[in-house]
């Protein structure tokens, strides 16, 4: 897969890590601007467009990270849902109350473990 | 749940590649092909999310373009508390879309959960039964609160069956143990998945 194709099926975790990688030069730069400046009115500026929005930018950026890991859980349920109901419409599994399965109050035998994984 | 549909769906496994197959042969005679956005929020719930960071970004902005105008420091303290709110509101729309989507996730496990236990029963009874199956044990009412295989078995109120502690099925949740002749008694079925 060529970097183009992946980063457009994973635009939302390349842009979560370009927005993480801003909002750190951001703080970056707002220390630096901070540290150049003497005096409290002069700060305050790089305290809000350096920090404060480096510190947005790195939430935002997060969010997108966590978001893409749900995303990626929500489609791989999705698939497992179809699955499931491809298994069922194949075998034809029409279940009625399991309940009935052991009504018969008779001593159950263990069931067989099957080789499979 | 992942784990217990690659253990137990392997068989679901060819019709995926087909439909794959038959897509790509429909591309190549033109077709476009479809986009699925299958997401766990909603476009309302994107847009709040959207709207809740641009909405702080700005007041973040509108705070450091005015704090850079003035040098009172009653002000500039006042600009930065604006500053601060802006930080607030998009932290709140991330946390409010993080929470969505987890319930969202959730949601749809339990419900993948609830279509995987009546095929995880039938596919165990459905085996075919062999002459050693049948010289292994009677499943004996035990006193004792451990499955056959020694691990502990566990169950909750509102559940139909009992499990081993161990089990993807309850995994996460407050089981309860007890015995095994206490659950069956009180009418729960040994999972089928674990089968304690």
């Amino acid at each position: 897969m060529d970097l183009k194709t992946r980063l457009r099926a994973q635009w939302d975790r390349a842009l979560a890590v370009t927005l993480i990688l801003i909002g750190a030069l951001a703080l970056l730069f707002g220390w630096i601007g901070i540290s150049t400046s003497a005096l409290s009115y002069q700060q305050l500026p790089y305290l809000l467009s350096g920090g404060l929005f480096g510190v947005v930018l790195i939430g935002v950026g997060s969010t997108l990270l966590l978001s893409a890991d749900l995303r990626d859980e929500w489609r791989q349920l999705a698939s497992l849902e179809d699955a499931v109901r491809q298994l069922a419409d194949q075998d034809a599994l029409v279940v009625e109350e399991p309940a009935l399965l052991v009504a018969d109050k008779q001593p159950r035998r263990r069931p067989a473990r099957s080789s499979a994984p | 749940v992942t784990q217990l549909a690659t253990t137990r769906l392997g068989a679901a496994g060819p019709a995926r590649p087909q439909l794959a197959a038959t897509q790509d042969r429909l591309v190549s005679r033109g077709a476009t092909r479809p986009r699925h956005i299958d997401l766990p929020w909603q476009p309302s719930q994107a847009m709040q999310w959207l709207g809740g960071n641009l909405l702080g970004v700005a007041v973040l902005l509108f705070a450091w373009y005015k704090s850079s105008q003035s040098a009172a420091p009653q002000q500039l303290v006042e600009w930065a508390a604006l500053g601060a709110f802006g930080v607030l509101i998009a932290g709140l729309a991330n946390s409010v879309w993080l929470v969505r989507g987890g319930q969202a996730v959730r949601r749809r496990k339990q419900a993948v959960c609830d279509e995987l236990w009546p095929l995880a029963d039938v596919s165990t009874l459905a085996q075919p039964r062999t002459a050693s199956d049948d010289q292994q044990s009677v499943e004996p009412l035990g006193d004792e609160p451990v499955s056959v295989q020694g691990e502990e078995l566990v169950s909750l109120p509102n559940m139909r069956y009992f499990h081993q502690a161990g089990c993807d099925l309850v995994a996460g949740k407050a089981a309860d143990p007890d015995t095994r002749r206490v659950m069956v008694r009180g009418g729960k079925q040994p999972c089928g998945v674990c089968r304690p």
